[in-house]
């Protein structure tokens, strides 16, 4: 069990008194002033002297040096909470002609959890699947805009969770458990990486203007018992960004310098009386960088500079993609300016279509398809895709069978929950272009061929990031805690480039 | 020559309807006929199978797997019943069959083990009871059962704990990747001797075999609670007694007995209840074992229950006993030293003795303003007023100092802060956790109540922890006349055993997996809150640095079982789509009087209800009649005073058997271990004895014995651990400055002495609290200044002698509850139910303001998942399962709190108005009142002269310049806005509760 290595000198630092001039080198070059205390007192100390357990990595968000170098710097989580269907997006089943109004075979169903999965009909998919761009993947005509891009991406057709609701499923996809109370896959990649801009959050979270949360709700950014340095920070495009960003009351803008002015002379008399502190210079910079963070995070979230040309690329001022294209957007935005991990959601569970397939994926699909391609050119154009990994896919996808209400029929039939196989996509940051990974059985039912589970997703992330998951720890109470926990993994080599 | 049975078959492990990780594993069983390499405790039954039926059985899983696979495998066996090298390929590692392949133990593996292993697991030590000098020893493995599977080193313990680096322990050379790879492969192509081991084969089944699974499958409807249809499976004798319909089970015809019967036919578990009992069907392997037990003709083993604390034991030695912490602490002597004006009592004997063999001494005496506000803070988590400063320093009596300590502690607000010290570790939340619906614990603030008013009256630690492990055990309150004040509170205090988050309150969340997590983190919580110990790895393994083998986990597992029976599990919570013999945690016991009341309040209110449903029975009644009665029945109901429920945790009297689980899992049970305590705490203790509790129902007093086991006077931990923390407290630094591990992986106390010293004393004194804090903050350490010199930065950086006092944070509680103190709007209400929340669009959870003012932070609802933003922004953490050491934490998003939010804007503004009440309209006086409120001293010259500057200016600008039309986001919180205008006074005031001197104590 070790943990990412340290560069020494912080080390040594604590052990020596630091000297003032060193102290302010250690700002300047970004330390965040987060947690300093715990870097210059007991806590590394501590550590330092620890000779059995490996040295702790600081909790502060200071860009840290990753076990190896990494394919990516920075990741985009399209977050398609509910489940799409694989059947009708990625992974055609010519055979669900064949079935059609059929059960399916028994032996496919064999491990499903409850006995509705086994007994409905299956269906064939309403949507038109063709072959695109020189890797020849197919993509049903739901996507038109995904579809251009396809060369860019590695679908993987063999993902599988462990859980047919959406609750324990949506755990599992963000924290390797089931069950809420462990820091979820963006809190262990921040806490392993740091940031690399000091004066944003190192995890943002893009989720709907109108409070439409995913299922979890706010549980789906929680550092569990990691620091909360790593939860995910919620920003908004109005209003205060991010909260407590912005007074919650008016006051002039004389009024506000003059009181920042006031409270530095206060606190560095109140300093000066007490030589020797750290704290209390950890403190004074806290409150300036509180201030930067202000402006930052509001000059990052301004869209007003962006080209007619790109606001149309992601589908910005367009009834149906505007929503979601502001976030595509602003993910680019955040990214460009060194936030390590930003993580965006629908507008509650669109993906959820247990009736109308035809009809409830349409809509999905015409929400997201245009500002996620458009997100994919404009990264590909301004170089970022390189070291920026994006990642689209939800908890599980759907069944390939129909579910109708008794009393409908079998056009506006919808699909149930599929944890057995589905599909999601990962792109730019190193990963394999064109590629189309694993399958699942002749129906589409479960995942056969290559199968990832979800710690092999997570292992594999972590892994373009330039971190092994084995090492990636997290000492609690005498457990090393990892995000892939307990379960055998492995990292997903055949799709990184 | 060996011959093999071969199987094919399901992962058995990944066989569960929840689990479906990996669900087309096909895994090839090699078993040779000696019954040797047994693969696990539940597989010798695949032996029994024929093969025509689990090849029929396993004929679609095939046709999943790719034909490749398949195809590999069946060539496997091929080679494996010619007699050829065993090429077995699992899922995971593809056959190479380029390799060489005779890998023989006696050339190739022993030596490896030899260098390696032998140190430990020899004859003589045999650590984890496991010794590798004899193969027939080897392969019986160690306190986990065997260690290795022929033909998978994945499922071979002793594989995966050197391939994991987990063996040989840090310290020692690990394998080399040759080594292990040839250990690895010897395992795989199935482990290879030159001699066979001489093995007694113990193919004989036994009820332990059984008994697991019965519990597992059957016991929840034929056990304890009920017995459908007569039956209760818990013991042979009953179930040979069996039920309505005759005996269970007839020795040697497993197809006639009925058990097996209505298994087979699937009759039992019956269908609909499985998920909401919390059980899953019984497996294939499971129903196999069964039969055979009965073909066996129904074979009993007696086990004695082991005495594990004499000199033999493998596990713990009894040099391992001697570790420090596990020794009593001594009566030691204060040391003499040179300064002795300096030694107020015996903590600066210790203290000083250290620091003068380093040259140094004590920093200067801290003034009395720094005293009072220090001491006020530290016992009652909030600042002195003025007036108490200024009688204070004006006090000239000798004991000045003193008298304010006992003043203070006196002070109800002392309960309040120190009761938040225990609630933390406790780990005291008010909801359950655990399922993103975190449902609210109703009535867990009386536990909080029970805590607070227990530190209110200074109740002896030895007493206070009985109560909360064991207070259904001291008291008979099954019968009525019970119930009374003092036997309620033992009730309650038990609530420490309910704080967990618990999931268990849903059906896919109900498994015996789920409850095993809620006993684990109880265990946790108690183990390493009151014993400094972590004892959490060993629900797998043996811990790896402590003496603590796995077996002490399940003893102490044993101990709670009474209560805590993840085979006999009450709910959390009722729920929707409960099962319906769920039962229940709550304890309905109310006084007389109380009683009496509330039959008073509702017996007019019943009538009517009564009324109103005869009225509700006229079927001919009009729409609109029958609506408006429905809507009084409603209102009437609500009406109905409910009595308050208690959230207890009681001893039933009818524990089940525990088993050791193999890697924590508790489909492998392995051996029965009996009630008790870590076997490396039995030095100079009188031993963990269990006494049965007679009352009116009859307890195992398991807990009642483990708490009088754990509060004898010389306990080596007991009493250590919690002056400790303390200690802590009140110098920033533990004398073990790891205050949760005692362990060897601890950190060794700084002053060995000064904590035999006080852990001594502090029992000796009564285990009161009151008198450890007296004793602490009148010593000349507690009183010195927090100012840094070279010299002590030098020679002491992280202040591990207490060469001076640490200039310390508020916690989330006193700076909150200090900022709603300074604006005068405490609302000093205390216990009862906890103040609700607001939870705004963006995720701002503040507390409800009553209408007097704003209560104290520990009385705000602690809900997991709405945790109030400005106490979680300054670490107070949500409970999972519990905290020991607050964060002290320097992050960004605390000045943006404190600038930005509405509520310190507010009390700003209102702390303005006390200045005003105070000073008038006058400028200087103004700055003058408002140190004094919030710092309570003077202004210095220059802090007047900065104040006068921008008062000016902040008064000029409230008048000329327009307000930015910076909105807040959500206009929901808008009516909480002040009335009052706020002023340039307000402006100034708001930046003086930003200040660092408010946030820092000297």
């Amino acid at each position: 069990m070790s943990a990412l290595p340290q560069p020494k000198p912080q080390i040594k630092l604590v052990q020596s008194a630091i000297s003032r001039r060193n102290f302010f080198d250690r700002m300047t070059d970004g330390l965040y002033g987060v947690a300093l205390t715990s870097l210059m007192s007991q806590q590394s100390l501590i550590a330092a002297e620890k000779q059995h357990h490996a040295a702790r990595i600081p909790e502060d968000l200071t860009p840290k040096r990753p076990h190896f170098p990494p394919r990516a710097k920075a990741v985009i989580h399209l977050c398609m909470q509910g489940g799409p269907s694989q059947v009708d997006l990625f992974d055609p089943k010519p055979a669900l002609k064949k079935f059609h109004g059929k059960t399916a075979p028994r032996e496919l169903t064999q491990n499903a959890v409850f006995e509705n999965d086994r007994t409905g009909k299956l269906m064939q998919s309403p949507f038109q699947f063709k072959r695109h761009g020189k890797s020849g993947a197919w993509v049903s005509d739901a996507m038109p805009h995904i579809a251009e891009e396809v060369d860019q991406l590695t679908i993987i057709r063999s993902m599988y969770n462990v859980h047919p609701n959406h609750e324990p499923a949506i755990y599992k996809m963000q924290s390797g458990q089931t069950f809420p109370g462990h820091p979820v896959f963006g809190s262990w990649i921040t806490y392993g990486l740091g940031n690399e801009n000091q004066n944003l959050p190192a995890y943002v979270v893009l989720a709907d203007p109108s409070n439409r949360l995913p299922v979890n709700n706010v549980d789906n950014w929680m550092s569990g018992y990691l620091s909360p340095l790593y939860q995910g920070t919620r920003m908004r495009a109005t209003g205060s960004p991010l909260l407590n960003l912005a007074p919650d009351y008016s006051e002039s803008e004389q009024v506000t310098l003059t009181k920042q002015q006031l409270l530095k002379q206060l606190d560095r008399l109140h300093q000066k009386q007490r030589p020797g502190q750290q704290d209390l210079e950890a403190r004074i910079r806290n409150y300036e960088m509180a201030a930067n963070m202000q402006l930052e995070a509001t000059q990052t979230l301004d869209i007003s500079q962006e080209t007619e040309q790109t606001l149309s690329m992601y589908g910005i001022d367009e009834k149906e993609t505007d929503s979601f294209g502001r976030r595509c957007l602003l993910a680019r935005r955040l990214v460009e300016q060194g936030v390590r991990f930003v993580q965006l959601y629908t507008r509650g569970q669109i993906w959820d279509n247990h009736r109308n397939i035809k009809g409830s994926l349409t809509t999905a699909c015409q929400q997201t398809d245009l500002p996620i391609a458009g997100l994919l050119k404009d990264l590909r154009q301004r170089g970022l895709l390189d070291s920026t990994l994006v990642l689209w896919g939800g908890e599980f996808g759907r069944l390939p069978t129909a579910q109708i209400a008794s009393d409908s029929k079998m056009q506006v039939a919808g699909r149930d929950h599929g944890p057995y196989g589905f599909s999601a996509w990962m792109a730019g940051g190193g990963v394999k272009q064109g590629l189309v990974y694993g399958n699942t059985d002749e129906v589409g039912y479960a995942s056969v061929e290559n199968r990832v589970s979800i710690q092999d997703w997570h292992a594999t992330i972590l892994h373009l990031l330039g971190m092994n998951h084995e090492k990636l720890v997290y000492e609690r109470n005498g457990l090393g805690e990892r995000l892939t926990h307990q379960f055998p993994t492995r990292v997903v080599q055949d799709i990184i480039a | 020559m060996q011959s093999f049975s071969i199987s094919l078959r399901l992962n058995p492990e990944k066989n569960h309807a929840l689990d479906i990780d990996d669900p087309y594993l096909v895994i090839i069983d090699v078993v040779p006929t000696f019954g040797l390499f047994s693969v696990t405790s539940k597989s010798p039954s695949l032996i029994d199978i024929p093969q025509s039926s689990f090849l029929n059985d396993e004929k679609h899983s095939a046709m999943v797997v790719s034909r490749r696979r398949i195809f590999c495998l069946l060539l496997n066996c091929l080679m494996v019943l010619l007699g050829r090298p065993l090429l077995v390929s699992s899922a995971e590692t593809p056959a190479k069959s380029s390799q060489p392949s005779s890998i023989v133990y006696e050339d190739d593996i022993q030596p490896i083990f030899q260098t390696h292993c032998v140190k430990c697991h020899s004859k003589k030590k045999r650590k984890a009871e496991f010794d590798l000098t004899t193969t027939a020893n080897l392969l019986k493995g160690g306190e986990s059962g065997p260690g290795l599977v022929a033909g998978k080193p994945d499922e071979s313990l002793l594989f995966e704990y050197l391939h994991d680096g987990q063996m040989p322990p840090e310290g020692s050379k690990p394998l080399s990747q040759q080594e292990l790879e040839k250990v690895r492969r010897w395992i795989l192509t199935g482990l290879k001797f030159k001699q066979s081991p001489q093995v007694i084969a113990t193919n004989a089944l036994s009820q332990h075999d059984i008994q697991p699974i019965l519990y597992r499958r059957c016991v929840m409807c034929h056990g304890p609670e009920y017995q459908e249809g007569g039956l209760d499976v818990r013991t042979k004798a009953s179930m040979l007694i069996g039920g309505k319909t005759g005996t269970s089970i007839m020795a040697g015809k497993p197809d006639e007995s009925l058990l097996i019967k209505y298994i087979v036919e699937k009759t039992c578990p019956p269908k609909a209840e499985i998920s909401r009992a919390g059980i899953e069907p019984t497996t294939t392997e499971e129903l196999a074992t069964l039969k055979k037990w009965i073909r066996q003709g129904l074979p009993v083993e007696k086990v004695e229950p082991k005495n594990f604390s004499n000199d033999q034991d493998p596990l713990v030695s009894k040099s391992d006993r001697q570790f420090w912490s596990f020794q009593p602490p001594q009566q030691t002597t204060p040391p003499k030293v040179a300064q002795t004006e300096l030694v107020k009592n015996s903590i600066d004997a210790f203290l000083l003795r250290k620091l003068e063999t380093q040259k140094l001494s004590y920093a200067p005496e801290a003034d009395r303003r720094t005293l009072i506000r220090r001491a006020t803070f530290a016992l009652t988590g909030l600042p002195p007023t003025p007036e108490e400063v200024h009688a204070f320093l004006n006090d000239d009596s000798e004991d000045a100092y003193e008298t304010l300590i006992d003043r203070l502690l006196e002070s109800p607000r002392y309960a309040e802060k120190w009761g938040r010290f225990w609630l933390d570790l406790a780990g005291y939340a008010d909801s359950e956790g655990k399922r993103s619906a975190d449902l609210i614990r109703k009535y867990a603030y009386r536990y909080r109540d029970y805590v607070i008013q227990s530190f209110g009256e200074d109740k002896p630690y030895d007493v206070f922890l009985t109560e909360q492990l064991a207070g259904d055990e001291l008291v008979d309150y099954t019968n009525p006349k019970n119930a009374i004040p003092e036997v309620i509170e033992k009730l309650v205090a038990t609530g420490f055993l309910r704080m967990a988050p618990d999931g268990t309150s849903a059906n896919p969340v109900n498994r015996v997996s789920d409850r095993m997590e809620v006993i684990s983190d109880e265990l946790d919580v108690l183990y390493r809150g009151v014993l400094g110990l972590t004892i959490n790895c060993a629900r797998c393994h043996s811990h790896k640095y402590d003496p603590i083998p796995q077996r002490d986990y399940y003893r102490a597992m044993a101990i709670f079982k009474g209560a805590y029976d993840e085979y006999d599990w009450m709910t959390p919570q009722p729920f929707s789509n409960q099962w319906k013999r769920a039962r229940s945690r709550f304890l309905t016991l109310i006084p007389e009087q109380e009683q009496q009341e509330l039959e008073r309040h509702n017996a007019p209110i019943e009538k009517q209800i009564a009324e109103v449903k005869t009225k509700l029975k006229n079927k001919d009644l009009p729409k609109k009649e029958k609506k408006s009665l429905d809507k009084q029945l409603k209102k009437l109901t609500a009406s109905l005073k409910s009595p308050t429920l208690i959230r207890a945790l009681w001893d039933r009297g009818r524990p089940s058997p525990t088993y050791i689980y193999r890697r924590g899992d508790e489909t492998q049970p392995t051996r029965l271990v009996q009630p008790g305590t870590p076997s490396a705490i039995a030095d100079g203790i009188s031993p963990y004895h269990i006494k049965p509790v007679q009352q009116t129902n009859s307890k195992t007093g398991r807990r009642l014995a483990f708490a009088r086991w754990l509060t004898q006077p010389d306990h080596p931990l007991t009493s250590r651990v919690i002056v400790n923390r303390i200690w802590h407290k009140h110098f920033g630094n533990g004398i073990v400055k790891s205050l949760d591990n005692f362990g060897a992986l601890g950190t060794p106390p700084s002053h060995p002495e000064l904590l035999d010293w006080l852990a001594v004393d502090f029992v000796k004194q009564g285990w009161q609290f009151k008198k450890l804090h007296r004793l602490i903050m009148t010593s000349q350490a507690y009183r010195q200044s927090s100012s840094i010199t070279g010299l002590h930065q030098k020679m002491d950086p992280g202040n591990q002698l207490i060469s001076r006092m640490p200039l310390r944070r508020l916690e989330a509680e006193e700076l909150r509850d200090s900022l709603i103190f300074t604006a005068g709007e405490l609302d000093e209400t205390p216990f009862g139910k906890p103040v609700d929340v607001n939870v705004r669009p963006d995720g701002l959870v503040t507390s409800k303001r009553t209408d007097k003012g704003w209560r104290r932070s520990v009385y705000v609802r602690h809900r997991r998942k709405e945790m109030p933003t400005f106490l979680e922004v300054f670490d107070l953490p949500q409970m999972n399962p519990n905290c020991t050491t607050r964060k002290n934490s320097t992050v960004v998003s605390q000045p943006l709190l404190l600038v930005n939010n509405q509520l310190v804007y507010q009390l700003a503004n209102q702390f303005a108005q006390q200045v005003r009440a105070r000073a008038g309209n006058d400028l200087q006086k103004q700055i003058v009142a408002a140190y004094q409120i919030a710092f309570q001293r003077d202004p210095l010259p220059a802090e007047k002269e900065i104040a006068l500057a921008s008062l000016q200016r902040l008064n000029q600008n409230q008048s000329t310049s327009p307000l930015l039309a910076s909105k807040p986001g959500q206009p929901s919180t808008q009516k909480q806005i002040s009335k009052s205008p706020h002023d340039g006074l307000s402006d100034y005031c708001h930046v003086l509760l930003n200040s660092a001197e408010f946030l820092y104590i000297d």
